[in-house]
């Protein structure tokens, strides 16, 4: 299959798709997206960032405030804690984005068959959906974690658990308002398989919102999951994970303030870039809701 | 009006019953085993027999959620290891100081966020636009526990205005016990000195809360009233002649409330949850605390309990949401009936 030429003013690609030119200019969106590569950056190829050990014992005396040695400072065990800040983003990444991929992944198929099929498949999933919105989420993913047993993945596990239902009821919408158009009914009458029915006619209307909905969720996820291990069942030490990080730094409010500003820093910036992104995706979308889908 | 009540009051149960089916399943289905958990490391396998038939884990699981079920109804939620009491009463002892803590918190909350946001709908400006969006987009980034912390930092360890933790002084005696809230307590005893205390040592906790929600909530009470305020009704009244503040009080305010109210509810269950995390920032003894002591010592009875008990004050809380939309919007009222 031939790929259209872009129509003038849209010659630049983000995920594959033409991005109006005014879009790319917005500092805001690119702001964000700097964040957001430089984070995947760190915890992808933390030793780009630091020849530092995050584990290494008394690099520096314990407990000194942030220097041209230690840009973070060290902390009570004497370690250098920017090292501890920078490898923390593996952890603390790789777990929102497996929650969100595993939420959206489920949701969007539940929401798609639950659209589609219609019937008592939709009446029964999207009761189910209702029930997990009706609960307090991170409650239930904190006694489901805890169960699970202590650690990265009974968190993911969790609250995977907790976050599919909210994409599975926007994608239901959105296939409900697509699946009676006419370009879906004219591929039922070429005979298309409802598989390919759904993943080629109906799905890709939903990706635009979908996307930015990810986008944004990458921060919302961060803050439950470095939340449930500042709660003790996500991360265990001497893995160096935000909320990890956050709880061991609290006994240090007074001598060591910058062992609780730097992982919460780090929280805050991740999550304000990926809601700048997602923001900017909302308002391509906006603009790009006259033309095609 | 009689239908959608019962209607809703009965999915309400519904909920709770499904909470209850979560419970059990977590507690009895998915660790497989607990009574290896309870015999500890190095039980033989005799020892851990025995116990789980003690435990009743030999039975068949229909038994054992007939005998979950009946315990529930009687108010037994198992004991805590840690603490060596029944949950129940562990319950009734941190309880108190959640329910001080979360309804000043909220009260405080929609006290703000309601009037502030409804004068910034009215005083519509670029500046409070750009100030509200910045503002929610950080207020949803900042994470609640780092937001205490920093307080504490600031007023504690920095300005030392206030205290850092806990809900009176070291050391200080506890007023008489009524209800268990120290504000109330001591107010009756009339001990003002306490009170004082006590009421320092919320600042920081509620503080916490409300500045943590209050981005959103201001955002989503301006673009409610911002819609209203663009209807014909809005322009007839002004032409009337009728004042700003009646205008708004009296026909805006209704209108615009719905949207509000679920908000709050929704926000009621963020709360519930935040709660747990704001109560380990600062030592505060309510069941947030408990909850972090039992997850440390992997004490299963107490968080259980507590996610039954958090799940139902949640959907109550919605419910009677629900039941409030047609009390204020005639309109619902007429459509339920």
């Amino acid at each position: 299959m031939t790929v259209p030429a872009a129509p003038a003013g849209w010659r630049h690609r983000v995920m594959g798709r033409a991005v109006p030119l005014p879009v790319r200019r917005n500092a805001f969106v690119a702001a964000g997206g700097l964040i957001v590569l430089l984070f995947a950056a760190a915890a992808a190829f933390p030793r780009l960032f630091t020849h530092a050990s995050p584990t290494a014992l008394y690099v520096g005396p314990p407990l000194s405030p942030p220097s041209a040695a230690h840009w973070f400072g060290t902390d009570e065990l004497g370690r250098d804690f920017f090292a501890r800040v920078v490898y923390g983003a593996r952890d603390s990444l790789v777990m929102s984005v497996l929650v969100v991929a595993i939420g959206a992944l489920a949701g969007t198929a539940i929401g798609a068959l639950a659209g589609f099929r219609g019937g008592a498949a939709d009446e029964v999933l999207m009761r189910i959906v209702d029930l997990f919105l009706a609960l307090p989420a991170f409650i239930l993913a904190l006694a489901l974690s805890a169960f699970l047993g202590r650690g990265m993945a009974s968190v993911v596990i969790a609250l995977s658990i907790v976050w599919w239902p909210g994409y599975a009821r926007q994608v239901r919408g959105m296939v409900l308002s697509t699946k009676h158009r006419l370009h879906v009914q004219g591929a039922r009458a070429l005979g298309a398989s409802r598989w390919r029915i759904v993943r080629r006619h109906i799905l890709p209307f939903t990706y635009g919102q979908l996307n930015t909905r990810v986008t944004q969720d990458l921060g919302f996820a961060l803050v439950n999951v470095a939340g449930l291990s500042f709660l003790g069942v996500g991360a265990q030490p001497p893995a160096s994970e935000w909320g990890l990080l956050l709880n061991a730094g609290r006994s240090y409010v007074t001598n060591g303030w910058w062992l609780t500003l730097f992982p919460g820093l780090a929280i805050t910036v991740w999550t304000l870039g990926a809601a700048l992104l997602g923001d900017g995706l909302a308002a391509r979308l906006r603009g790009e809701s006259q033309g095609r889908p | 009006m009689g239908v959608y009540v019962v209607r809703r009051a009965g999915w309400a149960v519904l909920l709770v019953w499904l909470v209850t089916v979560f419970t059990f399943v977590l507690s009895h289905v998915i660790p497989g085993n607990p009574a290896a958990f309870l015999a500890g490391f190095g039980a033989t396998r005799q020892e851990i027999r025995a116990l789980a038939i003690q435990m009743g884990l030999t039975k068949p699981l229909i038994v054992q959620y007939g005998d979950y079920m009946g315990s529930l109804f009687h108010l037994q939620l198992g004991t805590s290891a840690a603490t060596g009491d029944a949950v129940t009463t562990d319950l009734a002892h941190y309880l108190p100081a959640t329910v001080e803590l979360v309804v000043i918190s909220f009260a405080l909350y929609v006290a703000i966020a309601v009037p502030l946001g409804t004068w910034a709908a009215h005083s519509q400006g670029r500046l409070v636009d750009v100030l509200l969006r910045v503002a929610t987009i950080v207020g949803s980034g900042v994470p609640v526990f780092w937001l205490g912390i920093l307080l504490q930092e600031l007023f504690f360890a920095r300005l030392g205005w206030l205290p850092d933790s806990g809900e009176l002084p070291i050391g200080s005696a506890a007023p008489p016990h009524y209800t268990g809230m120290y504000l109330v307590d001591s107010a009756v005893a009339g001990q003002w000195g306490t009170f004082g205390q006590a009421v320092l040592h919320l600042v920081l906790p509620v503080a916490t809360i409300v500045i943590a929600m209050l981005a959103v909530g201001l955002r989503s009470t301006r673009a409610s009233v911002l819609q209203e305020l663009g209807r014909p009704y809005v322009r007839t009244a002004r032409s009337k002649g009728m004042g700003e503040a009646r205008l708004l009080t009296g026909h805006v305010m209704r209108n615009a409330l719905n949207p509000v109210i679920s908000l709050l509810s929704l926000q009621f269950g963020y709360l519930l949850g935040w709660v747990v995390l704001v109560e380990t920032v600062f030592d505060w003894p309510g069941i947030g605390l408990y909850t972090y002591n039992s997850i440390q010592s992997l004490d299963y009875d107490p968080i259980m309990a507590v996610t039954l008990l958090t799940a139902t004050v949640f959907i109550v809380v919605n419910l009677l949401a629900d039941l409030a939309y047609p009390l204020l919007d005639p309109k619902i009222r007429d459509a339920g009936s």
